[in-house]
């Protein structure tokens, strides 16, 4: 795999937010930390996502990814910081992992049923089930259901809710290559009524570092964000992701303050 | 025949009604993964009518006062290093010990200890009737009421979550309407098999059913079949009511399961019956 890099200016990065109007802000997250005991999971997390804005979050594991979700989905408190949403927040969410408990019999329609009916109009709703190729699941039991699937009523789930932020944590997972193609060029194009911010946690470096959503890498604090192109030639995306590309590895050990012992 | 109905009727209508309200909250216990709360519950409203009878209150206080201890001790057991499962165990043991302990040592009750184990549904005239009818008719409103968001509790937690809904207050709501279940149950199949009138037809109904509303109905079905087979039972066996109807309802369940068994070795994996079955699962 490799990459078109443009030469940009580092010190461009960052920069991005910055100028960002406030009324076109749909999410503030300002110097978040989070703290398990005397372990940092997260620590001064600064992101801004704007109306209708797609940002790819990636990271090794154990970045504190899922943690960041849980946190911007509200599931979790962080131990010091803010969280401000600019709009009324409506959120989607499509989850990592999802398995229905085997004693509840549970048909695709009925786990569809529990999204806000009101959202969407009729026609919209047959919108959506076209395009994810649902109308002969619905009858089907979530149980039976393979990976993809499960991936396309998620989804179903989640923007029947009419989200304006829709969380995709790694949605892709156990997902054939076909599969996976044509559920991004979905979300890479839905149509005005379902237009929303997205977030979307990803471990795809191929569809992360290809057209111009803002990408954020996150390594238990935000080591980079910008373009793609701005982002290949950081050193800390290097250091991260850097044996993904043929970018030559040069070794910076005090480019991180994170690899300094991570104990306060 | 009609002998016997002038005797057995209030409490097969009482046994009947109760049905009502067990089979929805049985498919909740299941979905929730509760039924070893249920069952520490359901030991704890032998404690319950024991302290009742001490210090002469009203049964529903006493058992009110139980399963609000139950809710904290658990509250305050909660240790990672030790399972959910065990723990209630330990729970419902240690509260029948206390139970029947303070029933036949600190009370006069001895003769009826036998009805508060396995219940006595016999024993209820048409005044009792009136009571059971409006507390199952307050648990079954509570039940609508909360039945939506508890369902998407069951499916999903996080997604439950982020549409507003809030697990503490919806796990207590439904704790309580199970405290006040468990009271009502205990004159009909005493505190031994109140999980049993709880779980049996839900599970038995799982068997059978596609989508949260069937395995309502079904259990429904089944509970006042087992309500109904297990009164008459009980007066031609001459045994105690609710040991007779969780009799009906175990038979049930186990000819059902047995069915379906066979019903999926022989249609193959295209049945719903042998995907349940299968061992991916």
């Amino acid at each position: 795999m490799s990459l078109a890099i443009l030469p940009t200016k580092p010190s461009a990065m960052n920069t991005i937010d910055k100028t960002m109007p406030n009324a076109a802000k749909l999410l503030s997250l300002s110097n978040i930390s989070y703290h398990i005991g005397q372990q940092r999971i997260l620590s001064h997390i600064d992101i801004d996502i704007a109306v209708n804005e797609t940002v790819s979050l990636i990271g090794p594991n154990g970045a504190g990814k899922s943690t960041l979700v849980k946190l911007i989905l509200g599931l979790i408190e962080p131990t010091s910081g803010q969280i401000t949403s600019h709009q009324n927040l409506q959120l989607g969410y499509v989850p990592q992992r999802f398995a229905v408990p085997p004693i509840l019999p549970l048909r695709v329609c009925d786990l569809l049923a529990q999204a806000d009916k009101k959202r969407l109009t009729a026609e919209q709703r047959q919108f959506i089930f076209d395009n994810l190729s649902l109308t002969h699941l619905l009858s089907r039991q979530m149980l039976h259901l393979s990976g993809g699937e499960t991936q396309r009523v998620l989804l179903a789930r989640a923007l029947l809710d009419k989200p304006n932020l829709l969380i995709l944590d790694e949605p892709m997972q156990g997902l054939d290559p076909d599969t996976e193609v044509w559920l991004y060029q979905f979300i890479d194009e839905l149509p005005e009524f379902l237009r929303c911010a997205m977030l979307v946690v990803s471990h795809d470096l191929h569809w992360v570092m290809k057209g111009s959503r803002r990408v954020i890498c996150l390594n238990k604090h935000i080591c980079c964000e910008g373009q793609p192109s701005e982002l290949a030639i950081s050193s800390e995306f290097q250091k991260l992701f850097g044996h993904h590309y043929e970018q030559p590895y040069v070794h910076q050990p005090h480019a991180c303050e994170h690899h300094a012992p991570s104990e306060i | 025949m009609t002998a016997w109905l002038a005797i057995i009727a209030p409490a097969w209508i009482a046994g009947s009604i109760l049905a009502l309200l067990s089979a929805p909250l049985g498919c909740l216990v299941l979905w929730r993964r509760m039924a070893f709360f249920a069952d520490a519950l359901a030991h704890g409203t032998l404690l319950g009518v024991a302290l009742a009878v001490l210090w002469q209150l009203p049964m529903g206080i006493g058992i009110g006062i139980v399963s609000i201890l139950v809710v904290l001790g658990l509250v305050f057991i909660d240790d990672e290093r030790l399972p959910v499962d065990a723990v209630l165990a330990v729970v419902a043991v240690s509260l029948l010990c206390l139970g029947l302990l303070t029933l036949t040592q600190l009370t006069d009750q001895q003769a009826n200890v036998l009805g508060f184990l396995f219940g006595n549904l016999l024993e209820l005239d048409w005044a009792d009737l009136p009571l059971i009818a409006v507390s199952v008719l307050v648990g079954l409103g509570l039940l609508i009421y909360i039945w939506p968001a508890q369902i998407k509790l069951a499916t999903h937690e996080a997604l439950a979550r982020i549409q507003g809904i809030n697990p503490i207050r919806q796990r207590l709501f439904f704790m309580g309407v199970l405290a006040g279940f468990c009271a009502i149950a205990l004159q009909a199949v005493g505190s031994l098999l109140i999980s049993g009138l709880l779980v049996l037809p839900a599970l038995t109904a799982r068997l059978w059913s596609a989508s949260p509303k069937q395995m309502v109905v079904i259990s429904l079905i089944i509970a006042q079949l087992g309500v109904t087979l297990g009164v008459w039972g009980s007066i031609w066996l001459d045994i105690q009511t609710g040991l007779a109807i969780v009799l009906v309802l175990a038979i049930l369940f186990f000819v059902a399961l047995i069915i379906s068994k066979l019903i999926s070795k022989k249609s193959g994996s295209e049945s719903i019956l042998a995907k349940f079955w299968s061992p991916r699962r």
